[in-house]
């Protein structure tokens, strides 16, 4: 059923650990965001699924079969990488037909018409490819490749506003259609966490958060107001994220709202609003 | 594995243009000579070895086919243990070939030009099956060091590579030493174990064989070493 | 239909209310066609997912149903049950929100009451 399980995965590059007893269950058909601060981890898990480099303890299993020198499980999973591993004097069209070779069930004519949407011409070599037409390029090769497991690093790096949206669009229309599971790394935050459905933060090697994005946010509110009052607000709970402005204050509160919330904000003339992914994200990775 | 097949499709096809400059050039050569043979222009007692270009092309061949096949079977989901087995299955391949068509045109040259192989020198011989399997085997090893050389120079750091492309320096000098040292006894032996194990002496090819068979297992164990753990690196 | 991906509310309660108010407008009539999860999703680019939290909330309180291979469709008797929903929170929400309002702009009951009454053109 192409579920992910991660047991206790630790890496270690000499005498840094870069992960630190990972275990995560992942469901197969839905669509994860992997976000973390620059060295927090994501590009090593994301590494250790494929297999591209191995742990030094814990181990990857989809479906129960580890992922470790098992070319089978391996087939089902299109890791789409940061960096560039593409043959520079190859063309793109070439690339294309070389993948499928790889990849049995890629569809060529899906491929052609999403090269067709974002200008991408075919015939051109990867090393004439800009670094946005380079990520455009391979994730195409990803979503066209049919495999039940796609892994997006970095999908949006050098993509314009336009191919950001487009991109997307096509994921979550290819989603809809193949019903694949996708983990998508990034660290424009704001635009993708509406894509998302469940995220895992990384800080410093460690998971940190493993939920539902829908419900984190509603599990959680900011509050604004004078900075006096927000610090009394904030006595009996527990704040992050907090920023003043002057004589203003404003937080993260890392509740769910309730009725005497809202009775004491008010008696303490504050407002409270809804927190974006993104700051909160900050909050839970500062530090 | 079925695999191993698509990877060893993508080796192959990668060498494919290299070989065809390869051929070109050399019909080339064999073009003028024919033609200076036969226009009298120089005479020609012997013209041979074309067998050890072919062993340097595939050199060549060997040394370019780790890195960038590595990162592109990487980036298409390929393990480096299917990668292994794919690759060797080409070199297999390609040795066949290059010997089939060097065995082929050592008698389709031999029409009009006083042409002989390296192993007719060696061992006095024209069986064709010896010669053929002869030359796979040297072939295939030719390969296989080209290959690991191209390994070893990338698992090394900088400091081991310094090290490594010094070692023949190193070792022509440890070499002088003991030939003065032994006063040329220890070269006379290890010239005598060398041409023994090519079985000069008893105009054994199939020693010859064997001998590239045990190189060729050395330097495809000393690869699948320095491939299973090997890196990305830029 | 327009979904806000930075307002306060939840996106699929967001999804919700806009099929809401395009059958108050009448942009849907009944046992027609709503947009597909998957349409929505693609179109305001919300997880699917989100997505069918919010249609499915609507199946819930009758006023939308499904139509097995085909989608989703407007319920019978939709328009007059979001109406009503629609009123219950104007009352509870919209409405009490204005007096607390006015109340702290010292707007008393009288003054509303003439507010309203003046308003007629609108």
């Amino acid at each position: 059923m192409n579920r992910i399980e991660i047991k206790n995965l630790t890496k270690y590059y000499g005498k840094t650990l870069a992960l630190d007893d990972v275990s995560l269950a992942l469901e197969a058909g839905k669509i994860y965001g992997v976000l973390g601060r620059n060295g927090a981890g994501k590009t090593t898990l994301l590494n250790l699924l494929t297999d591209k480099i191995s742990p030094s303890s814990g181990a990857v299993h989809v479906d129960g079969k580890p992922v470790a020198g098992n070319d089978e499980v391996l087939g089902k999973i299109y890791y789409m990488m940061e960096k560039n591993l593409f043959p520079p004097a190859m063309r793109v069209q070439e690339c294309f037909r070389w993948t499928q070779v790889f990849y049995p069930g890629f569809e060529m004519p899906y491929a052609l018409e999403l090269a067709r949407k974002f200008g991408l011409n075919t015939r051109k070599k990867v090393k004439e490819l800009s670094t946005g037409y380079l990520s455009i390029f391979k994730a195409i090769c990803a979503l066209s490749s049919n495999a039940s497991i796609l892994l997006f690093d970095e999908p949006v790096l050098g993509l314009d506003a336009n191919h950001r949206h487009l991109l997307y669009r096509e994921l979550l229309e290819r989603f809809s259609q193949t019903g694949s599971t996708m983990l998508i790394s990034t660290h424009l935050i704001e635009e993708v966490s509406s894509v998302l459905e469940e995220t895992i933060v990384l800080k410093a090697g460690k998971v940190i958060l493993f939920q539902n994005v829908e419900e984190l946010l509603a599990s959680a509110y900011m509050v604004y107001g004078e900075a006096t009052n927000v610090d009394r607000f904030l006595d009996s709970r527990k704040g992050m994220g907090e920023e003043s402005m002057g004589k203003f204050k404003s937080a993260i509160v890392l509740q769910r709202l309730a009725e005497k919330d809202i009775q004491e904000l008010s008696e303490l003339d504050l407002e409270s609003g809804k927190v974006e992914l993104q700051k909160l994200f900050i909050a839970l990775t500062n530090g | 594995m079925h695999t191993a097949r698509k990877v060893c499709r993508y080796m192959v096809s990668e060498t494919k243009v290299a070989m065809g400059f390869y051929y070109l050039f050399l019909f080339g050569v064999v073009a003028l000579f024919s033609i200076l043979h036969y226009t009298k222009i120089a005479t020609l007692d012997n013209v041979g070895g074309f067998g050890i270009s072919s062993a340097i092309f595939l050199f060549v061949t060997g040394l370019t086919s780790f890195r960038s096949p590595f990162f592109f079977l990487q980036a298409n989901g390929i393990s480096r243990f299917m990668q292994f087995k794919g690759t060797l299955l080409a070199f297999g391949g390609l040795a066949l070939f290059v010997a089939i068509v060097d065995l082929g045109s050592k008698y389709l040259l031999r029409l009009f030009l006083p042409y002989q192989t390296v192993y007719m020198l060696i061992y006095q011989s024209d069986s064709f099956l010896g010669e053929l399997a002869w030359k796979v085997g040297w072939f295939f090893l030719t390969i296989v060091l080209g290959w690991f050389l191209s390994l070893l120079i990338y698992r090394c750091n900088k400091t081991t590579r310094i090290l490594l492309g010094l070692s023949p320096v190193f070792l022509l000098t440890l070499m002088l030493v003991v030939h003065n040292a032994t006063g040329g006894k220890a070269t006379a032996a290890f010239v005598d174990f060398f041409l023994w194990s090519m079985g000069v002496p008893t105009q054994n090819g199939f020693l010859g064989l064997a001998s590239f068979a045990v190189l060729s297992g050395l330097g495809i164990g000393g690869s699948f070493l320095l491939l299973r753990k090997a890196p990305i690196k830029s | 239909m327009h979904i806000d991906v930075k307002s306060e509310q939840p996106l699929f309660l967001q999804v919700a209310r806009a099929i809401e108010d395009d059958i108050l407008k009448r942009s849907f009539e009944e046992e027609e066609q709503v947009m597909s999860t998957t349409e929505i999703s693609v179109r305001f680019q919300i997880n699917p997912a989100t997505a069918a939290k919010g249609v499915n909330l609507l199946v819930q309180e009758g006023i939308l149903y499904k139509k097995r291979g085909v989608g989703m469709f407007v319920s019978p008797g939709a328009r007059e049950k979001v109406l009503e929903k629609r009123r219950e929170e104007f009352s509870q929400g919209f409405f009490r929100k204005m007096l607390q309002e006015a109340k702290k702009l010292g707007i008393s009951k009288q003054e509303l009451v003439k507010m309203i009454e003046g308003s007629d053109g609108q």
